[in-house]
């Protein structure tokens, strides 16, 4: 069965780990895959697995043997899958923010760790000290 | 030929910064994989800032834990199992189907270079050393803390073996092979497996805590690719047919 999917033809469908997915063709744009959501498997695949408006859709036309998903109504269309995300403007500061905030934690717990360990090592030495003092004196 | 190095540092401690280090390389190799594989850029940037804290805290609690208490530091089980954690943790949030598979694995494609630079910085401080040795190669170790010891220099050779391991990997993922991942875990762990051995605090146990880990996660493996290779045989049957 071959599958035009919205801008993306020749298309594969295929139950992976019993899910239904479409598969990518080789050499399709980047960008588009980016766009539609797909993501690469280890054998270099491009796949799509399927929302449950595109599997619904799917089931209703498993007797064609071309399904082409522009002819789906408005309403698969404009699925939450394929709507662009909102853009946030501050978004890449505030992870920017968040990243440079766990690394200062990250930092701060380590130094905290490395102090409790050589305050440890300092009450060894103390403990010790009175037994060397006495050796001396003897 | 010797190694000498003085474990007295300044005010700032080498290992701290092989350690921030390796994970600044594992972060922007995670990073860098997801978003060849499809991740969104959002996805991976949050995962990236989740893995410091997560790798830094399980790193220390299961130091903790497994030394009943007594030792206060890192270890590198703890610190992998933060990694997957905060992959899955990831996962979770957003639900993408297909999403926790490619995060755990670009997650174990980069420990094995995380774990390589960290392995300097302990090579720096002196802890972790191998047994005790005076040929060639060996390293004297001296400080306040360590005392004047001389030993197998096994932090350097686990450095050199899975950063290996780490070039290993991403030389399969080039070629595409469905069993990458398993390989580069299986590597992972029969190398740790074997270099826990020239480990000083190995001296007095038959198996550690750590080597065990590794068996298991050894026979997971294995197990996993025969299934995955029955499956790809029984798949190919049905298209012949």
């Amino acid at each position: 069965m071959k599958v035009i999917f919205y801008e993306i033809y020749d298309c594969e469908y295929e139950l992976l780990n019993d899910k239904p997915a479409i598969i990518a063709p080789y050499c399709t744009d980047d960008y588009l895959l980016k766009k539609y959501r797909f993501i690469q498997l280890l054998d270099g695949r491009w796949v799509h697995y399927m929302t449950e408006r595109e599997i619904v859709y799917i089931s209703n036309n498993l007797n064609e043997s071309i399904i082409n998903f522009n002819n789906c109504d408005e309403i698969y269309r404009l699925s939450d899958s394929h709507k662009p995300a909102p853009q946030h403007k501050n978004d890449p500061a505030k992870i920017l923010l968040l990243f440079i905030i766990t690394f200062m934690v990250s930092y701060l717990i380590w130094s905290v760790v490395s102090c409790i360990n050589e305050c440890n090592e300092c009450k060894k030495d103390i403990k010790s000290f009175p037994d060397s003092c006495q050796e001396s004196q003897d | 030929m010797k190694i000498h190095i003085n474990t007295d540092h300044g005010t700032i401690s080498p290992y701290s910064i092989f350690l921030l280090l390796s994970l600044a390389a594992g972060t922007a190799v995670i990073i860098r994989l997801c978003i060849r594989r499809g991740i969104t850029l959002r996805k991976s940037l949050l995962l990236a800032a989740m893995i410091p804290p997560m790798c830094i805290s399980c790193a220390a609690a299961f130091a903790f834990v497994t030394s009943g208490g007594r030792i206060i530091g890192f270890a590198s089980i703890g610190a992998a199992a933060g990694v997957y954690i905060s992959a899955l943790l990831i996962s979770l949030i957003w639900q993408t189907p297909g999403e926790r598979a490619i995060l755990l694995q670009n997650c174990t494609f980069a420990m094995p270079l995380m774990y390589g630079i960290a392995k300097v910085g302990c090579f720096t401080a002196g802890c972790c050393h191998g047994i005790c040795y005076d040929g060639l190669l060996c390293v004297r170790y001296t400080g306040k803390r360590i005392g004047d010891i001389c030993v197998f220099p096994v932090q350097l050779m686990e450095s050199v073996v899975f950063i290996a391991i780490f070039i290993a990997g991403m030389v399969f993922l080039k070629k595409h092979d469905i069993h990458s991942v398993q390989k580069v875990a299986i590597l992972s762990a029969a190398a740790k497996f074997v270099l826990e051995f020239l480990r000083k605090s190995h001296s007095h146990r038959a198996l550690s805590i750590e080597q065990a880990i590794c068996l298991l996660v050894t026979i997971v493996c294995l197990i996993n690719m025969k299934k995955s290779q029955k499956r790809q045989k029984v798949t190919a049957k049905s298209v012949t047919q």
